[in-house]
């Protein structure tokens, strides 16, 4: 098991390798530069020119790049263009924020997702899959920003239960913090649990179908031990996969959530040095986004290895 | 992208959510009306903590970097400034108690306050002005020195609280200049480690800065030793970063926050939440505008960009897109700023009149129209405001395409001269002459095309010559004269009116003044 994880990780460098390239790359496609917003509201060209110069952003790209690499290993995420802060400081505030959010939406949309999908799995053509499927339909469905704004109404500003902006630390107590994640973990995490239902749905009617499971209720086997040991471990393998690809997507959805309840988290940092041209930021950003994809990448794999053991030779 | 010329009636609740990152920050020229809901028998809550929704992240905490001016509503809790402006625009004492300019215009002194002291106690002092000088106008970093270098050359101490400036161009400008970013001084101790200015902001300001999540959240600590004992009758300040407009509405009903601004039909909403409003009388200095380069299409005749003027219907874009609150107007300063020209009778820019377009264009020899190509940030305001003129100028037989692009591509494509027009807004600013110079000479940031006139740059040296500010109002009436006698190359659409909405336990909030809600903040109190 631990070559298998030594190779997932050595595999990891050079996508990362790859993806700062590619991150760097299309800070220069897009239009416009730091240089411009720096100049301020009224600043001629020529003044724009001057300040290109004065922020090193008229060198070449090559030589901006590999400065940026050399900085990026020795654990350096440069300086914000804009503000002058340490980018490092930004992700260390803005981290936690969004890997709370991420993780109590996968967290609910996991559990709710898998035991809806096992239900409507065992009762397939049920009045109640029936109803749960049409339930799910509507979770893929429904814009996450819009459930959002629904849920505010309903449960900050009408029944008063949750906070409708804001964030509070793990460090000022757990129910503070859990009460400012529910609302927005919630919203993001409503797909997730949609799309992890179906697969979990799929899987289960398929594993049911299989050859054991008829022995194993031939073999008088009690449904909870059929379901719990061999129905639902068979049945994960393509759940995890979607688990996997929604944890990434989920960081992306964080964006819009971040901004509807004010969450000072990556989503909201990357909106703004997008917005300001703040290249250092962005890059930052993709950097450390990357990680977080294949750290999930790789438990994704591991946990392949772990339901599959023919991943683990192969 | 290219959008055809057609009015969506959809677009508008959009717009509205939408001008508040634009007008948030303009501020307001006449006084309010009283607030609803207020108690007369309340008093301050001097321990209070007040929480301020608020829309722009600064751009820097130390204020001679900083690349916007929507920065400062948030650094003048921090920094005071050497001078402020009253409800029309004219310099008060502030940091600086009195000044003056000699005759001869080659220098500009200023007394400074006694008793006045940074958060890091230390004086604000003619050295500590003196070497504030002398950072903004040498720093190669400094933001402000584009400002300051064409007017002042050094600073020098006269005597402990005593500054002269030494001017190498017309100085009368200094006391509205000094209002805002070129004015807020940094302790001496600051001037030493700027670097640490950008998260350690040594102000004169009234609050002092504890704990900051940058983007997020700002904790200010009111000083006791703030030299003006009346501003800011509360302890704690919360300055939260909320840019949606419906997340800022929702903490205020929520209870989460205790004044925010609003745009649009959330003013009504708030007053159905029992949350007081307050609307300026006035208009705001930011403004909704139309550039044009004047070396491309047909920008260069001026009975074509009066045409344009008049084939815009500014009262249709303030009701339809703004809710009302835009003023509508062709002059760059609104009606009670002293930039603004009373005198000048601009109707025929001003007024909605597609028959006075057709015949002006004809007279140009465009009987049948012609076409250019607008630049619009992406954002949704700019795109609703440029559908409106695209229909506008589409009954007077004028097509207009419009590139819709970010914001920051949509302003460079104009600076550097690739575009013909450009949709778009000014933020304001304390002192007028910045954009008179941008917008009326040659090669500036807002006249590409160059468009001026032989006597251009004397008038707008005009207004700086004096301080006294029936002198300046006297040249600002014959610059804008000049303008309009020339034709300027922006459309001006309206100008904001800005709307705040608080708790019903906010008092005294006045956004009136050229510093808009930064002076509401300043002299309202809350009774819980």
């Amino acid at each position: 098991m631990l070559i298998f994880v030594a190779k997932r990780v050595l595999a990891a460098i050079p996508v990362l390798f790859i993806v700062t390239l590619l991150a760097f790359a299309l800070v220069y496609l897009i239009p416009g530069d730091a240089a411009v917003v720096a100049a301020g509201e009224n600043a001629s060209a020529e003044r724009i020119q001057e300040v290109r110069v004065q922020m090193g952003l008229d060198r070449p790209a090559i030589v901006q790049y590999f400065a940026w690499m050399g900085n990026l290993l020795s654990g350096d995420l440069g300086t914000s263009l804009i503000s002058g802060h340490s980018n490092s400081e930004a992700m260390i505030n803005a981290i936690p924020v969004t890997l709370s959010l991420t993780l109590v939406a996968l967290a609910w949309s996991l559990v709710v997702g898998s035991l809806i999908g096992i239900f409507t799995g065992l009762y397939q053509g049920s009045w109640i899959d029936r109803a749960l499927t049409a339930l799910t339909t509507l979770g893929l469905a429904i814009p996450s920003f819009w459930l959002a704004l629904l849920l505010v109404v309903g449960f900050s500003l009408q029944m008063r239960i949750f906070p409708a902006t804001g964030y509070a630390p793990l460090s000022d107590g757990v129910l503070p913090w859990l009460s400012h994640l529910i609302l927005p973990a919630f919203a993001l995490g409503t797909t997730t649990a949609a799309e992890i239902a179906r697969q979990t749905r799929a899987g289960v009617v398929d594993v049911l179908e299989n050859d054991y499971i008829r022995t194993a209720r031939a073999k008088g086997l009690p449904p909870w031990i059929i379901v719990g040991k061999h129905t639902t471990k068979n049945a994960a393998i393509p759940v995890v996969t979607v688990f996997g690809l929604q944890a990434a997507a989920l960081v992306g959805g964080s964006v819009i959530i971040e901004q509807v309840f004010a969450l000072p988290g990556l989503g909201s940092l990357a909106l703004r040095s997008i917005l300001e041209r703040d290249f250092p930021v962005i890059q930052a950003f993709v950097v450390v986004v990357t990680i977080f994809v294949l750290v999930i990448n790789l438990l994704v794999d591991i946990s392949y290895a772990y339901f599959n053991p023919k991943v683990r030779q192969s | 992208m290219r959008v055809s010329p057609s009015l969506r009636a959809p677009l508008r609740a959009a717009a509205v959510l939408s001008a508040a990152l634009v007008l948030a920050s303009c501020s307001s020229i006449a006084p309010d009306s009283a607030p609803p809901g207020t108690d007369d028998d309340a008093t301050a809550n001097l321990e209070a903590t007040v929480t301020y929704g608020g829309v722009v992240t600064p751009s820097s905490l130390d204020p001679h970097k900083g690349v916007t001016e929507n920065d400062l509503p948030f650094l003048r809790y921090i920094y005071d400034t050497l001078t402020t402006v009253d409800e029309t625009g004219a310099p008060e004492p502030f940091l600086a108690e009195s000044w003056e300019l000699a005759e001869d215009g080659s220098t500009f002194t200023m007394t400074m306050r006694e008793g006045a002291t940074f958060v890091d106690g230390a004086a604000v002092d003619a050295a500590a002005v003196a070497a504030n000088f002398e950072r903004m106008l040498n720093d190669p970093d400094s933001t402000v020195a584009y400002v300051l270098a064409p007017i002042v050359e050094s600073a020098e101490v006269v005597d402990e609280l005593t500054v002269q400036l030494n001017l190498i161009g017309p100085g009368g400008a200094l006391p509205t200049l000094l209002a805002s970013r070129a004015g807020m001084m940094v302790s001496p101790a600051g001037l030493e480690d700027p670097e640490s200015l950008a998260t350690t902001p040594l102000g004169a300001g009234a609050f002092a800065l504890n704990n900051a999540v940058p983007g997020s959240r700002y904790s200010l600590e009111r000083r006791d030793d703030y030299w003006d004992e009346d501003a800011y009758r509360y302890k704690n300040l919360e300055y939260l970063i909320q840019v949606d407009t419906a997340t800022r509405l929702n903490a205020l009903q929520a209870g989460e926050s205790t004044l925010t601004a609003v745009v649009g039909p959330q003013k009504d909403e708030a007053e159905a939440a029992d949350l007081s409003t307050w609307q300026s009388a006035g208009a705001s200095l930011g403004f909704t505008r139309f550039s044009m380069n004047t070396q491309r299409s047909e920008f260069e005749d001026k009975r074509v960009r009066q045409a344009m003027n008049a084939a815009v219907n500014r009262e249709q874009i303030a009701e339809t897109l703004y809710s009302g609150q835009c003023q509508p107007g062709a002059q760059p300063f609104p009606e009670g700023y002293f930039a603004h020209s009373d005198a000048l009778d601009d109707a025929a820019w001003s007024t909605y009149d597609p028959d006075l377009a057709e015949e002006l264009l004809a007279d140009a020899g465009l009987a049948d129209g012609f076409s250019f190509t607008a630049v619009v940030p992406s954002l949704s305001i700019y795109q609703n405001v440029a559908q409106v003129m695209q229909s506008n100028f589409a009954e007077v037989g004028i097509t207009m395409e419009l590139e819709v692009m970010d914001a920051t591509q949509a302003r460079q494509n104009f600076v550097n001269g690739s575009a013909d027009a450009l949709v778009g807004t000014y933020g304001g600013g304390t002192d007028p002459g910045l954009y008179a110079t941008s917008a009326y000479s040659p090669n500036s940031g807002d006249n590409p095309g160059g468009l001026t006139t032989p006597n251009m740059a004397e008038l707008i040296a005009g207004t700086q010559r004096s301080i006294d500010i029936a002198d300046r109002k006297a040249a600002y009436e014959d610059l804008m004269a000049e303008v309009f006698e020339m034709g300027p190359a922006q459309i001006v659409i309206c100008h904001a009116i800005g709307v705040h909405a608080g708790q019903p336990f906010v008092h005294d909030f006045d956004q009136s003044g050229p510093l808009g809600a930064s002076q509401g903040m300043r002299d309202m109190w809350v009774s819980q």
